[in-house]
């Protein structure tokens, strides 16, 4: 190659690299002296190259791991084997911290003379952030799996002894170890249900369904506690939804009421645009507690329960992640005082 | 007479689950589903041992447990720990609080009936 190709190559490489924006991608002298400076170094550390260049990249690192030798230690390593990896905290122009994953290798000339580094940072912020929240719903989840657990282990062991078959409480222990084998059902059916909605394959075929038909038949399937009026005012329509999302989400929106709500609980429906259908559900208790309203949403977020039994926790996201796979929203129009929740789904094309 | 057992927890098939394993060993056992309950039996008298869960709906197990050491109740009434927070972090420090053992859920009945028979008052 001509030494004018050479340079020609050599220029169009630098704009490659000057224009990457993922990845912050710069030189530092053998020193540790930032000499180069790229779009995505500028992106992701927030200096501009003006104010970067001729700086000691240590910069970039949090107080303590500066304290502690980190940077120069990294330098020696990338001397020592050629480069040098490492995934930490570091520290951008205006003090926030950021994730990074940071490559630094060695440059040396042609008669093994170094001549510096080069340095390739990635900002992982959000990654790690993803993976700590998949971390804590693991904990939830197994938290929540513990309890109907401990009461199949606990009494499935003690009716090992044959004692236990003249106690008058034994029909209530099978009954205990059926109902908690049930509610661990629900969790891990429930679990399955939100990890596929995740993953964008939640097995869902629209049609056209009745409203109200699925409202009366959540409303039979429940049985409304002693005490509670149910109150449901609709009118035929279809609505654009899979007939099994729907009576889920349906159900849970009506235990959720049962369960958190007051004694009178009303239902209705509405067509509130030329292609849309809401149905509403509110009731007359407590309301939501203002400290919960902003997660209702997320997984095992949960009010204090009137029911004797807790649900899975994972009820109001299941209804957000089905509703919105059919094109709809879920909303929490507010307290008055009890809790008012309004489900807008697409209107059906039948009739 | 027979030695009485409270269990504070607030999950009734817990709570039944306590009940008929250990009143299947001849104790009695009376039960509080939170952090009150447990405070208004505490303050009737001293059961010979108090079975006690840390996630409560009014406050935390820990209240409960401080209250018996702070007052002097742990010897008459010893506490057991039932929780299913199993960290040794957990453990350790409900051991240095004064707690006399710790149960962690799920367990067997034998697991149960043993820390019982070993923690129990005897008075």
């Amino acid at each position: 190659m001509s030494p004018d190709n050479l340079r020609a190559n050599e220029d169009e490489f630098r704009i490659l690299v000057d224009n990457v924006v993922d990845y912050a991608i710069f030189k530092l002298d053998t020193s540790g002296y930032i000499q180069t400076w790229n779009a995505g170094a500028e992106r992701i550390k927030g200096w501009t190259a003006a104010e970067a260049i001729g700086r000691h990249f240590s910069i970039f690192y949090p107080p303590e791991d500066i304290a502690a030798g980190k940077p120069e230690r990294e330098l020696e390593i990338a001397i020592r084997d050629g480069r040098v990896e490492d995934e930490a905290w570091r520290v951008r122009k205006d003090g926030s911290r950021f994730w990074a994953n940071v490559v630094i290798t060695a440059l040396h000339d042609r008669s093994g003379r170094l001549r510096g580094f080069g340095k390739v940072t990635r900002d992982l912020t959000e990654r790690r952030e993803g993976e700590l929240a998949k971390d804590r719903f693991i904990a939830n989840a197994a938290h929540e799996l513990r309890t109907p657990l401990a009461v199949i282990i606990g009494l499935s062991s003690h009716l090992k002894n044959p004692k236990t078959f003249g106690d008058p409480d034994f029909p209530e222990m099978v009954e205990a170890l059926s109902r908690q084998s049930i509610r661990m059902r629900t969790l891990v059916n429930n679990l399955l249900d939100l990890t596929q909605l995740h993953q964008g394959r939640s097995n869902i075929s629209p049609v056209d369904v009745r409203l109200d038909e699925a409202i009366a038949r959540a409303a039979r399937m429940l049985t409304t506690p002693a005490g509670r009026r149910l109150e449901v005012r609709v009118e035929p329509v279809y609505v654009w939804a899979d007939p099994l999302r729907l009576d889920q989400v349906i159900t849970n929106m009506l235990s959720n009421a049962y369960r958190y709500g007051g004694d009178h609980i009303t239902i209705w429906t509405q067509q509130s645009g030329p292609d849309e259908v809401t149905f509403d559900i509110a009731d007359d208790g407590p309301g939501v507690p203002v400290e919960l309203a902003p997660f209702l949403f997320e997984p095992f977020k949960r009010g204090n329960s009137t029911a004797a039994f807790e649900g899975s926790g994972l009820g109001l996201a299941l209804v957000k992640g089905f509703v919105e796979s059919l094109g709809g929203r879920v909303e929490f129009i507010g307290n008055e005082p009890g809790a008012h929740f309004r489900i807008t789904l697409k209107k059906g094309v039948g009739r | 007479m027979k030695s009485r057992i409270l269990v504070v927890d607030d999950e009734p098939d817990i709570q039944f689950m306590v009940r008929v394993i250990l009143r299947s060993e001849g104790f009695e056992i009376v039960g509080a589903a939170n952090v009150e309950e447990a405070r208004r039996q505490l303050a009737e008298d001293d059961p010979d041992l108090v079975l006690l869960d840390l996630r409560l709906p009014d406050g935390d197990g820990w209240d409960v447990l401080n209250d018996l050491r702070s007052s002097g109740r742990l010897e008459r009434s010893p506490v057991v720990i039932l929780s299913a927070h199993a960290s040794p972090g957990t453990i350790s420090r409900g051991l240095d609080d004064g707690a006399a053992g710790y149960v962690t859920k799920p367990f067997i009945a034998s697991e149960l009936i043993d820390a019982v028979q070993t923690h129990m008052a005897h008075g």
